[in-house]
């Protein structure tokens, strides 16, 4: 298979990649620092900006998914890599204890996986996920979500029983 | 056995059957080669030239447990690989042996109050040995394979009492036995039920609409002979379909005709 990379040196790409989701989506802050390229958009525009950077810009690697728990509300950090050295990062926040996103498995294939981590530690829900179970707990019978605030040490775990 | 050379035909060596079997079970311990963690990189010291394993006929690591007699829990056993190595250790065919090497497989080690981390090896399968350590030297290793041979030498084949938890008084007397612990249903993914644990709060299914796209359900690759046999048969099912829309607008048509 053919692969095109993204043309120009780093800035151009950059600058290019800013114009074009401004041009596309309605971005709520940008920032350019280094090699990294900050958009910070709507959580329900996530997929489709995700989708411009895929099938428009050719950004073709998606590196992480990653949430960080602000007790009340959640911010899911998307990044991508266009693999010469420019890095892209979408934030979203997304209100609310149950906290619901859009998925981007029909983007990025590999997101599949991120996701799963991703609900499996913070309990965010991913919609449309074609197979949306725990990635790294016990799937049977762990009712917790490790990695929020509100998880205490302390709480009963699966093997408490025969502590 | 320099005493067997002075004997002529017929040799005939009289023992308890006890200890023929126990002197050839334990002097040929097969351990799993099944490695969680850094204890497992000691483990593999110990099966090398240096401290060599093979001494005590326990340095063939084999690969599948239908062949292993002993395993070795070698490090931190998360929940998750808790599943896994009860699996493993039903596989494995009697008499089989379980060493737990190291603090971790002890009791969790560092690890114990990890969310994901069994406190240790013995929750879920009965543990012969126990080597402690951080993770234990080689010597340590050899001196456990070796308290399990002595262990192995005193079991019994006929009027076999498997030895039960005891709480006991000084001399040795059994004040009272202590309940046998249930290791069932661990191996198929299923944790114990306890009273007052609720059901995870927030468990999402969604529909999902159509298959998923094709980048998910993508085979691969596949031999060039099957790859043309697969393009054969897709021509065959387009041709069908093709052949019975046309049938299909020839027959409207003469309905329209008929009309």
């Amino acid at each position: 298979m053919a692969v095109t990379f993204p043309q120009g040196d780093l800035t151009t790409r950059l600058e290019r990649y800013l114009e074009s989701f401004q041009s596309q989506h309605g971005i709520e802050e940008t920032e350019i620092e280094g090699n990294v390229l900050r958009v910070v958009v709507e959580p329900g525009s996530v997929p489709s900006v995700l989708a411009t950077a895929r099938e428009h810009l050719g950004i073709l690697h998606l590196s992480f998914i990653t949430v960080v728990d602000w007790i009340g509300s959640f911010e899911i950090t998307y990044e991508l890599l266009d693999l010469r050295g420019g890095v892209v990062r979408v934030k979203a926040t997304v209100e609310g204890d149950e906290p619901v996103i859009g998925t981007v498995t029909h983007v990025y294939p590999t997101a599949n996986w991120h996701e799963r981590e991703a609900y499996d530690m913070f309990g965010v829900a991913f919609a449309g996920h074609p197979d949306l179970r725990r990635l790294y707990m016990w799937q049977d019978h762990f009712d917790h979500h490790p990695l929020l605030k509100s998880f205490e040490i302390t709480t009963r775990r699966t093997f408490e029983g025969l502590r | 056995m320099g005493v067997m050379q002075n004997f002529n035909e017929p040799n005939i060596l009289t023992t308890s059957t006890d200890k023929l079997f126990n002197w050839a079970r334990k002097n040929s311990l097969w351990p799993l080669q099944f490695g969680l963690a850094c204890c497992a990189i000691e483990m593999m010291s110990t099966g090398m030239a240096h401290n060599d394993l093979d001494r005590f006929g326990a340095g063939f690591f084999v690969g599948s447990p239908r062949l292993a007699d002993v395993m070795i829990v070698s490090g931190t056993v998360s929940t998750k690989m808790a599943e896994r190595m009860t699996r493993l250790y039903e596989q494995m065919p009697e008499p089989k042996w379980v060493i737990a090497m190291g603090a971790c497989a002890i009791s969790g080690g560092p690890f114990l109050d990890g969310y994901s981390v069994l406190m240790g090896a013995d929750r879920v399968i009965p543990v012969d040995v126990y080597v402690p350590g951080c993770p234990p030297r080689p010597e340590a290793l050899i001196f456990g394979i070796m308290t399990l041979q002595k262990k192995i030498e005193r079991d019994q084949q006929v009027g076999y009492e498997r030895p039960r938890p005891a709480l006991v008084d000084d001399e040795g007397g059994v004040m009272e036995y202590l309940p046998e612990r249930e290791y069932q249903g661990i191996s198929e993914g299923k944790a114990l039920r306890f009273e007052g644990v609720k059901p995870l709060a927030r468990t999402y299914v969604f529909e999902r609409e159509g298959m998923p796209p094709k980048s998910q359900t993508d085979v691969g690759w596949i031999p060039a002979e099957a790859r043309k046999k697969l393009k054969e048969q897709a021509k065959a099912e387009k041709a069908a379909t093709e052949k019975a829309a046309a049938e299909d607008a020839e027959s409207s048509g003469k309905d329209n005709e008929e009309a």
